[in-house]
């Protein structure tokens, strides 16, 4: 098994029964699963709980999915659900403050200060969850419009008319600050 | 292309997702108008701010499944060796009771058994269905041998008076006909038995309101 396969193979050779492939898709998406479930709760352990649990469900239900080489949204997609329905919300400001110990000093390795790394994630953090979850699928994973429209459940014209309020409230917010 | 339409557009363009040819479009539009140009630049930084501000950090532990072949305890591969196990026995008496192929039968309060391995060859009992032919055979048998004995009997060889032989071939006549009688009587019986269970079966199938026409005319039919 090669780590280049593409997800589409894993997910086939998962679905015959090789729980290996499968767990080279884990460790292929961890990362990214992880970073945005944390991103957007703002709690570690409830970020890897239900990141656990995504990708638990994403195994057992595997033969549901259609597109195989969309596994990447259709994980994400478990993932937010998992979210949505998850009662361990922390506040915003609480959230913002447990992830203060990895904010990094300015430096060669980060040029941001750190003034201004802890303003933009408090002001993320701020956010209506439904604006934070276009704003980090968008900007820190990437996804697609059509990708994030699947792993939403929303229209791609509302996720585009959320992504534009979500950068005029952040860039209102960095004007105030400054 | 005009300002709103870029501006709709900005997402993509930042994203780097446009066809070749709605991005010369932007560019032009871009080089144009200085408005849209520095809405452009915002954009792009403040995709630069986000990025750095919130790097990606490794999970705390790993989130593989379990390996289930790693994990098969003794239990499970006793389960499995014992299913293979029945399943070579069922197997193997199966193949046994072909080859054998054994016969039973119970003559005489005593039960023996067969074994016959050889096709076609006729064992202690054989289970071949009687033929309506076989039948037929039989019966034409015992009427020569009841032929034979009547016969027999009208000679005048063992000494008995032909006037008793008379009276006994009037007997068995007369036996013979009460039983033709009775026999006749079981045959009307069950004919009715037939009708009736017709006449339900039908009324069933059509309704109440039906069920009463067909039993006027039935009743009507019969003389």
């Amino acid at each position: 098994m090669k780590a280049t396969e593409t997800d589409k193979e894993l997910v086939e050779q998962a679905l015959e029964g090789r729980v290996e492939a499968f767990n080279l898709l884990v460790w292929r998406w961890q990362r990214q699963l992880y970073n945005f479930l944390l991103r957007l709760i703002g709690n570690r352990s409830v970020a890897e709980d239900i990141c656990q649990e995504a990708f638990l469900r994403s195994y057992l239900n595997l033969k549901e999915l259609r597109e195989r080489e969309r596994f990447a949204s259709w994980l994400f997609r478990i993932a937010v659900n998992l979210y949505r329905s998850d009662r361990r919300r922390p506040s915003p400001l609480a959230a913002a403050a447990e992830l203060n110990d990895t904010v990094e000093s300015a430096g060669e390795a980060h040029p941001m200060s750190r003034e201004m790394q802890l303003t933009i994630r408090t002001l993320i953090s701020r956010l209506n969850p439904e604006l934070r979850e276009v704003v980090l699928l968008r900007f820190f994973h990437g996804f697609q419009f059509d990708e994030m429209a699947a792993i939403l459940d929303s229209p791609v014209g509302t996720l585009k008319s959320r992504l534009y309020k979500a950068v005029d409230e952040l860039r209102i917010g960095l004007e105030s600050q400054k | 292309m005009n300002c709103p339409d870029f501006e709709k557009l900005m997402a993509e363009r930042v994203a780097e997702e446009l066809t070749a040819e709605r991005r010369a479009e932007m560019d032009a539009h871009e080089q144009s108008c200085p408005g849209c140009r520095q809405a452009l630049a915002e954009w792009q930084k403040m995709q630069a701010l986000l990025l750095a501000s919130w790097p990606a950090e490794e999970p705390r532990r790993p989130f593989f499944l379990p390996n289930p072949r790693r994990q098969n305890s003794w239990l499970e591969t006793a389960r499995t060796w014992f299913g293979f196990a029945s399943m070579a026995t069922v197997a193997g008496c199966l193949l046994l009771l072909a080859a054998l192929r054994p016969a039973m039968s119970y003559d005489h309060g005593q039960l023996s058994i067969n074994f016959s391995t050889a096709r076609g060859e006729a064992g202690a009992m054989s289970a071949q269905a009687v033929t309506p032919t076989q039948v037929q055979a039989w019966v034409r048998q015992a009427l020569e041998q009841a032929t034979a004995d009547g016969s027999a009997e009208t000679q005048p060889t063992s000494g008995t008076s032909p006037i008793r032989s008379s009276a006994e071939q009037a007997r068995r006549v007369t036996q013979l006909g009460v039983q033709v009688q009775m026999l006749k009587e079981n045959q009307s019986a069950l004919w009715q038995q037939v009708e009736q269970h017709g006449l339900y079966l039908q009324s069933a199938w059509r309704g109440p309101s039906d069920r009463i026409e067909l039993q006027r005319q039935r009743s009507s039919d019969r003389p």
